[in-house]
């Protein structure tokens, strides 16, 4: 029994730091979303836009999760900063701060649909796997699991796959 | 290439240059997010505090 306990701890350790981990992650990949929507997702769905104009659902999506999940987060750090000014402890600021989250939510809907019209286009399966990777991220995040930050992973991930052979489709034709 | 296909191809070009940034870039976004936010609940009261009841 006393020889299995140093065992337990550094397994509750290990636990404790994956899940550490995972969170840590969630935070940079929501914070990172944000800024990534507004460089890179939104002007290329304003290309994609340009192409052929049923991508103009995915595009507004887009644009109004992003920029939403902006303003929410602004308002939330005011009164966040307000509150610790004032000592006075609302519950406002994680309220907005789940707001922002839900409107974050809202960006990614509009990448899921961009992805399935992709599949359309190039009949490549990959943009369909990568959809359906965010899908279950949405879902997992909304259920406040760690295992989110996985399925969003292995979403970048396929999407990355899916790009790349699409670009080169395009480059041999 | 037509100029709707090179729109096509601006547009994969982006997402393929978010999908680098976000797989790299997260786990330092989650450190950079997780340090600011250990520095205001540690100092940023005590600075404000000081700043809004200072007589």
């Amino acid at each position: 029994m006393l020889n299995e306990l140093p065992k337990l701890d550094a397994l509750i350790l290990i636990f404790i730091g994956d899940f550490l981990l995972l969170a840590l992650l969630a935070v940079g990949g929501g914070l990172l979303f944000i800024v990534i929507s507004y460089l890179l997702i939104f002007p290329a769905f304003k290309s994609f836009k340009e192409y052929d104009n049923s991508f103009n659902t995915s595009l507004i999506f887009v644009k109004s999760g992003y920029i939403g999940s902006i303003v929410m987060f602004v308002i939330a750090l005011i009164v966040f900063i307000t509150e610790g000014a004032t000592a006075g402890k609302t519950q406002i600021a994680p309220l907005l701060l789940g707001v922002a989250v839900i409107l974050l939510a809202l960006t990614q809907v509009g990448l899921i649909l961009g992805l399935l019209k992709l599949r359309d286009i190039f009949e490549d399966s990959k943009f369909y796997i990568a959809a359906v990777m965010f899908a279950v991220n949405i879902v997992l995040s909304f259920m406040l699991s760690p295992m989110a930050v996985l399925s969003g992973f292995a979403g970048w991930i396929v999407t990355y796959l899916a790009t790349r052979s699409a670009l080169k489709e395009l480059e041999q034709a | 290439m037509s100029e709707k296909s090179q729109e096509l191809v601006k547009g994969l070009n982006k997402i393929s240059r978010a999908t680098i940034v976000f797989i790299s870039g997260s786990p330092f976004a989650g450190s950079l997010a997780s340090m600011v936010f250990a520095l205001m609940i540690k100092r940023f009261d005590v600075m404000l505090s000081y700043f809004f009841y200072a007589k």
